[in-house]
């Protein structure tokens, strides 16, 4: 439709996908959360689906001529997943103890102690010294508690997307000071 | 499948609870053949049905959630994001389709006496031996690992993409956060998918694939853990046969035996992996040229 002007475009591409979102909203939450068994991170997803299907269709109309769009949705909603899992396990396994005692807050300077003679800081304490206390925290909730950016968002005050973009920060800092090379020790 | 057929089909499913009809939904999408869509589609359209006719929660209200959509995630501010994103943010897609070839052909011959095995998985005495920043040792009949090196490639199709999630889900499963499923296969192979053996101290991962004209290769990727035991497994070859090959910051060992081909590679500390088949060295190529891209 390239002769439509953007507002129309935009309009069409509302349309459509309110008309997929009461179609399938409830189907793709019941595909993610039986997955995911987090009731808020799955409605997280599934909003999220719905939003590429909206960016999607703002760019071009492959989506309504698609033959399967609930297999495009189940699809995105499916890498969605695996990218969160991946995510889930490179950070909760590599650098967070699953006892919350870990993330208690930041101890006042006189009580940090330092490694053992000869042993460098521990992932932890690493983590510390890379992160903020509010990244500390933001990483917390949405990786340990996994909550979603919703919720994150909520609580902080902020936009979901600003949520995100803070994640990302986040995983960069520790990218940059956890190289991609380092394993994870078993115990 | 009509709707009607495939109503008839499975509606034996109707008799299990909404907790069995989710693990069975877990299953079917996990499968490493794909799982059945049809029944992943009426599993479902039952699950909604009856949460509908006896709300529990357990799904989000329809309009609360449109709402919601249109206050916070429907803004400005997120034109063109995604808050999940579908591919790994280091340009490194989860399976994506077929990349420019990589990789840079280093031939480095060395001399050797005689000996063919193919790769084994065997369990070796642990000897504690440290491999970090060794360097990859072999003599005339044997060749292991002892230092890491330097990886690329993509899905073509439906099918690559399928064996590449399988393999990925295998190693998340694992817990090995490097990038090592291959994104392309080469045509005609299946595979029923990947089996994990797991034990106190360490993982392997087994996927093999044939096809029917009696050609086959598998993927294994053993991970020692603390064992640190990277050394001690051993891969037998034909005299001369060992060349190095690097893609995409990976440096590969390709070895000969017979009339196999084995590709192996290390990150030094507790990851082996190894590609081996009688297949040909260009699908070998490709196979490792494809990983992490």
């Amino acid at each position: 439709m390239p002769s439509k002007s953007t507002e129309s475009r935009e309009a069409i591409a509302n349309e459509f996908v309110e008309r997929l979102y009461r179609q399938y909203f409830e189907v793709l939450f019941v595909y993610v959360n039986a997955r995911l068994d987090n009731y808020d991170v799955s409605q997280d997803i599934v909003q999220d689906v719905f939003h590429d299907a909206l960016n999607s269709l703002r760019e071009s109309d492959e989506l309504i001529r698609h033959p399967n769009q609930i297999g495009w949705l189940k699809k995105t909603a499916k890498n969605k997943i695996l990218v969160y899992w991946r995510w889930q396990r490179r950070y909760v396994s590599r650098y967070l103890s699953l006892e919350s005692e870990h993330f208690r807050e930041p101890a006042a300077p006189e009580e940090t102690g330092v490694g053992q003679c000869g042993q460098g800081p521990s992932p932890v304490e690493q983590i510390r010294e890379v992160l903020v206390p509010e990244d500390l925290k933001l990483l917390k909730w949405l990786t340990l508690e996994k909550k979603s950016h919703l919720e994150v968002s909520q609580r902080l005050g902020i936009t979901i997307y600003t949520s995100q973009k803070r994640l990302e920060r986040v995983r960069k800092k520790l990218y940059k000071a956890f190289p991609e090379q380092e394993r994870k020790k078993k115990k | 499948m009509a709707s009607k057929d495939r109503d008839e089909k499975y509606a034996y499913l109707n008799q299990f609870d909404t907790e069995q009809l989710e693990e069975l939904l877990r299953l079917e999408s996990d499968s490493p053949e794909g799982g059945d869509e049809a029944m992943i589609d009426y599993i479902l359209e039952v699950i909604v049905r009856r949460e509908r006719a006896n709300p529990t929660g357990a799904i989000p209200d329809v309009e609360k959630a449109w709402a919601e959509f249109q206050t916070y995630y429907n803004i400005p501010e997120g034109d063109g994001i995604s808050l999940y994103l579908t591919q790994f943010p280091e340009g490194q897609p989860c399976c994506k389709p077929k990349p420019a070839a990589g990789g840079v052909r280093r031939r480095g011959l060395v001399a050797a006496v005689a000996g063919v095995i193919l790769f084994s998985v065997v369990m070796a005495q642990a000897i504690g031996i440290d491999v970090l920043g060794a360097l990859s040792r072999w003599s005339g009949e044997l060749f292991h690992f002892t230092s890491p090196a330097g990886r690329s490639a993509p899905v073509e199709n439906e099918r690559n993409e399928h064996y590449c999630l399988m393999l990925q889900y295998a190693l998340d499963d694992c817990g090995i956060a490097e990038d090592l499923a291959p994104t392309w296969y080469p045509d005609g192979f299946e595979t029923a998918g990947p089996v994990i053996s797991k034990n106190k101290d360490e993982n392997i991962i087994f996927c093999d694939f044939s096809n029917d004209t009696g050609k086959f290769f598998s993927i294994r990727i053993h991970d020692y853990g603390a064992m640190l035991n990277t050394e001690k497994q051993d891969f037998e070859k034909d005299p001369d046969s060992v060349e190095v090959y690097s893609a995409s910051g990976k440096v590969f060992y390709t070895l000969s035996n017979s009339n196999s081909k084995t590709a192996t590679w290390s990150d030094g500390e507790a990851l082996v992996m190894a590609i081996s088949g009688n297949f040909s060295e260009e699908e070998l190529i490709a196979i490792i040229d494809s990983i992490g891209g």
